[in-house]
Order: structure tokens, then sequence, then C-alpha cells
């Protein structure tokens, strides 16, 4: 049926969209927040912070240091985004 | 029945599951190329969830995750490193993505790209971009999939016959439902992914070592080098610290970038659908720990595979599991390469057809652009076939060279949402200068400094011709960088910002 419709391309999505929530409240603050986490995230695991915890011992869960502190840090990217997304979208 | 008769047929039935799903799924989305292309921008969030995270992980990361981890120890934890990097900012630039997307009934990175920066020449340019990143990409799932189901059956299924069995499945469904099919699909395979790759991320460590902590004692006592970052390079090496770091960085830019995760924007039913698949994919990464334990498991194996990436199927075959865990690992493995490959080609005839030839030949009715994507597919998917079965190391190279490639899509893109002041021609001199850096760099591997990555070092070159280049051009109208920079929503079927 929309086969007849040349100017699809540029109209909106097709079927009724569900209706966005009421316009969201920025907050530069939180957002700065998750920037500054991204940037340390960065060089916590490159070079050269990566250098001050590239240890095996101690062992967590069995696994070695060094892994675990990257887990750590890629579990705290969501809950910055959780915390974000929570304030931002209440 | 043989052993591998049995694995064969459990095979066959999780790829029957898979086609059913895939071909039930083209039965809820209408027939028009926003249905083909954007699922009718009607995805929820289990969906996208799956989505993302089955589509980022490929063959690569089931196979060639464990082979990292196996033989070059804690440079694979750069695989780790990078995913989450990548996808904070995704947060942020994802739904205004999206909703530019929707005001302006964009269904690709192109279309937003030249949308903003009127150009036929730079949605050219992307289409050739993103095309010579996608072929070695795809060509990689093809051989994944035919090397696990010769392995897995002992040969007496070939790897061409069970690449072109895989791919035939894929082709078909694709064809047949578009991004549909490629989404339920996908959330299916994912699903299953995860828990294969958590049953035998425990379950080798346990049985060939007594669990996980004596295993890392022991590789730590007898190859403490696997242990300690940024582990070894493809020679056995020590890895520099310039070559980790910047594979980190590269891949963080490039991930979102890539065309096919990109387009996901534009399929999500809503910004909040949106998001939280961003705020949960961290779970996703989750993911990536058994992958490196099976990886680990091998590295005091007392046999070892003629290639690294085999020693998954290698060490299966090798500790006696029962005959119904070496199909489903077997099924997993294809669900990676699959879920991978059958975005890819869907995205790659989407993208040639709506940004290489539409804004050529604006005339073409919808009906006969949905032939030529479908023609597409079927053309793309021949041309990597052929790639898969010559058994040349080149290929590997190329797909780090296309990471390269595709991370320099991210400062037009930014520029794009968030600079008013960037110009059309920023844009292209940027994206030329850029790619042409990092392919320079790639064939004089010797002289790059501190041995970075050649995208990174492109990027060191596109981001200030970019800016420059918009500096010295005339500004674009107010009215114009608005919709891109703040969008608002616009909820009139039919009404669009422009006309």
């Amino acid at each position: 049926m929309y086969d007849s419709q040349p100017q699809s391309r540029t109209s909106p999505a097709h079927g009724s969209p569900d209706p966005e929530p009421p316009a969201h409240r920025r907050s530069p603050r939180l957002r700065w927040a998750a920037a500054l986490y991204l940037v340390a995230f960065a060089l916590a695991v490159t070079w050269p912070g990566a250098l001050l915890i590239n240890r095996v011992h101690p062992l967590i869960l069995g696994l070695p240091f060094n892994m675990v502190w990257i887990l750590l840090w890629v579990m705290g990217g969501g809950v910055v985004l959780y915390l974000v997304d929570r304030v931002e979208h209440p | 029945m043989e052993r591998w008769e049995w694995v064969a047929l459990i095979l066959g039935a999780y790829l029957a599951l898979t086609l059913a799903i895939g071909l039930l799924a083209g039965r809820r989305a209408s027939s028009s190329v926003t249905g083909f292309v954007a699922g009718d921008r009607d995805f929820g969030l289990l969906v996208m969830y799956f989505i993302t995270g089955a589509t980022a992980f490929s063959a690569f990361a089931f196979l060639g995750g464990p082979g990292w981890a196996y033989s070059r120890g804690a440079a694979a934890f750069y695989i780790l490193s990078y995913g989450v990097l990548g996808i904070i900012p995704w947060y942020f630039l994802g739904p205004q993505a999206a909703r530019v997307g929707r005001n302006n009934g964009y269904v690709t990175q192109a279309q937003l790209l030249s949308g903003r920066f009127p150009s036929r020449f730079l949605s050219l340019l992307v289409v050739v971009l993103t095309l010579l990143a996608f072929l070695p990409y795809i060509t990689l799932q093809m051989r994944g999939a035919g090397i696990v189901i010769e392995a897995v059956t002992e040969g007496h299924i070939p790897l061409a016959l069970g690449a072109a069995l895989a791919y035939g499945i894929v082709i078909l469904y694709v064809l047949t439902s578009g991004v549909s099919a490629v989404g339920w699909t996908n959330a299916f395979q994912g699903a299953f992914m995860l828990i294969i790759a958590w049953a035998l991320g425990l379950y080798l460590p346990w049985k060939l070592y007594g669990g996980i902590e004596p295993m890392f004692t022991r590789i730590l006592a007898e190859r403490p080098e696997l242990l300690t970052l940024p582990g070894l390079d493809a020679a056995g090496e020590p890895w520099s610290w310039g070559a980790y770091s910047t594979a980190i960085l590269v891949s963080a830019i490039g991930f979102t970038m890539w065309p096919h995760l990109f387009m996901k924007a534009f399929t999500a039913r809503n910004d909040q659908v949106l998001r939280r698949s961003v705020i949960l994919f961290p779970t996703f990464q989750l993911f990536l720990v058994p992958v490196f334990l099976i990886g680990f498991a091998g590295v005091l194996f007392p046999e070892s595979p003629h290639a690294p990436d085999f020693i998954l199927p290698f060490m299966i075959l090798r500790t006696e599991l029962p005959v119904l865990v070496v199909g489903l690992f077997c099924a997993g493995a294809l669900a990676a390469s699959m879920s991978t490959g059958d975005a890819l080609l869907h995205a790659s005839a989407s993208i040639t057809v709506e940004d290489g030839v539409a804004p050529f030949r604006p005339d073409l009715s919808d009906g006969a652009r949905r032939i030529l994507m479908r023609t597409l597919v079927l053309g793309m998917g021949a041309i990597a076939y052929v790639f898969a079965l010559d058994d040349s190391q080149s290929l590997v190279v190329l797909l780090l060279t296309s990471y390269g490639i595709v991370a320099q899509l991210a400062p037009p893109v930014v520029a794009a949402l968030y600079w008013r002041r960037a110009t059309t021609a920023g844009a292209v001199w940027g994206l030329l200068a850029g790619t042409a850096t990092a392919v320079y760099f790639f064939l004089n591997g010797h002289l790059r400094p501190a041995d970075l990555h050649e995208g990174i070092l492109g990027l060191l070159v596109h981001i200030p011709v970019l800016v420059l280049v918009s500096l010295l051009t005339a500004p674009q109208d107010d009215r114009h960088t608005q919709a891109f920079v703040d969008p608002q929503e616009e909820w009139v079927p039919g009404k669009t910002r422009h006309e």
C-alpha cells in the first residue's frame, strides 16, 4: 500500500508512534559528570593509567586483578548512564 | 548414528528454528521501503537490547575472543574495554540522531549527513567507505560459520557448503522480511549466545583445572607474560602500549559509527527504548568474561589447534562433552556469525540504494528500490562468499583497517548534530583527508609514530581539517542547522520540517 507513495522517504514513521513523554529536563551537571567519567575510563584502561593496576593478584572471584579493574569501569559506565537517565527522565 | 551426524541434526534444527522466526517476523512489517529498512520504527526494548548486543558480538567475539585470550593473553582485554567506552556517547548522540531521523524521514546515516551537509558527493563517499569496511567483515562472518560447521562435523560438511548453507538461510529471511527478520532472529540468537557462552566458560575451567582460580594460578606460574597488559602481539612478542591503547580508542570511536549499528537509532520505537538499550548494554559486555575464560582454559591444554581461532571448537571436540553440548555450541557460534552477517548484508543493500542510487535517481519508485535492495543483498552475499572461499590472511588485516575507516565517520556525525558552524566543505574535506591519512599509514605501517593505530592518526588530521575548512567557508543558515542541533519533536504524519 505504501509502494504508491514516492514521498515515503521524506515522511515520518508509518503507523502511529508511541507518544513521547513530556519534554525532559537536561541536567548539564550530570552530563559533565558522565563526560568526565568517560575520560577517566579511557585513561584508566589505556596507557598510562593501566600501568598502575597491571597486576594479577589479588585474584577476585578467581579472575586476574587487571581484568576485574576493567570490568569495574565497564559496569560503572552502566551505573553512570542509569543515574543520568533517572534524573533526566523521571 | 555417528556422533557428527547427531551434531549436524541439532544444528539443522537450530537453523530451521532461526529461519522460521525470520520468516514469521516479516508478516508483521509493511511492504514499504521504511518497513524493509527501518522496520516501521517499531522495535520494543527487549528486541532492541538483543539486536544491539547480538549485532555487536560477531563471530569475532565468539571465535576470535577465545582465540585472542588463548594466543595473546591480556591483549584480549582491549575487546572488554572499548564497547562501553564507545556506547556512553551514544546515549546522548543516538536519541538526537533518532529524533532528526523521525522528523526528516531519514533511514540511514548518510541521509543524516547529507541532510545537514547537502552534497550528493558526500552521500556517495559514505556509501563507498561503508561498502569497503563491510566486505571483509561479512566475509569473515561467512568464513566463521563455514569453519565451525567443518570443524564440528569432522569435515563431512566442508567450509564451502557450511558457509553456503548458513548464509543461504540468512539471505532467505533478509530477502523475505527485511529488518524485522534481522531484529527478531537476533533477539533469539543473542539470548542463545549468552547462555551457551556462560555454560562453556564456567564448565571448561572447572573440567580442565578444577575451577577459575586454580586455572589462573597455574597460568601465572607457567605463562606469566599472558596475564600482564598489554599482552602479546600476533607473533608472540610483547605488544606495545601504543598499539593496545589506540586499538581501544579507535574501536570505541568506530563502534557506534558502524552503519548497521547506527541505523538501529532509526528502528527504535522511541527515544526511551533507545536509551534503555544503551543503559543495559554493559550487562551484555559481561558475556566477554566467559569468552575469555574459554580461551584461557586452552592455554595449558596439551595439544594446540593449527590456528588460534579454532581453540574453542578444538577443545570442545577433545573434552568428551555430551553431543548435545557440542551441537548447541556450534549453533551458538553460528548465531554469532549469522546475527552480525544478516545485519551487515541488510545494511549494505539499504545504504547503497538509499544513499548511492536514490540521490541520483530521485524518481525511482518505492517498489523499484525494494527490488534493487533485494538484488544487492544477493550480490553482496555472492561477492563475500567468493572471498570467504579464498584462504588468505589479508582479510583479518583488512578488518582492522576497516575500523580505521569507520572511525572517520565520527567527526562529521558529531559535527552534524552538535556544531552549528560546521559546513559542507568542512565535512567533505575532513572525511577525504582523514581517510587518506588512515589508508596511507595502513600501507606504510613502519612510519606510524609510537605504533599508533592508523585510524587514530587519520582522526588527528581529520578533525583539524574539518574545523579549519568549516571556519573558512560561509556558515550555514540558522534555521537549517536548528533542525539538527536542536531538533523538536514533530508527530504530524506526512508533514516534515523542510517541505
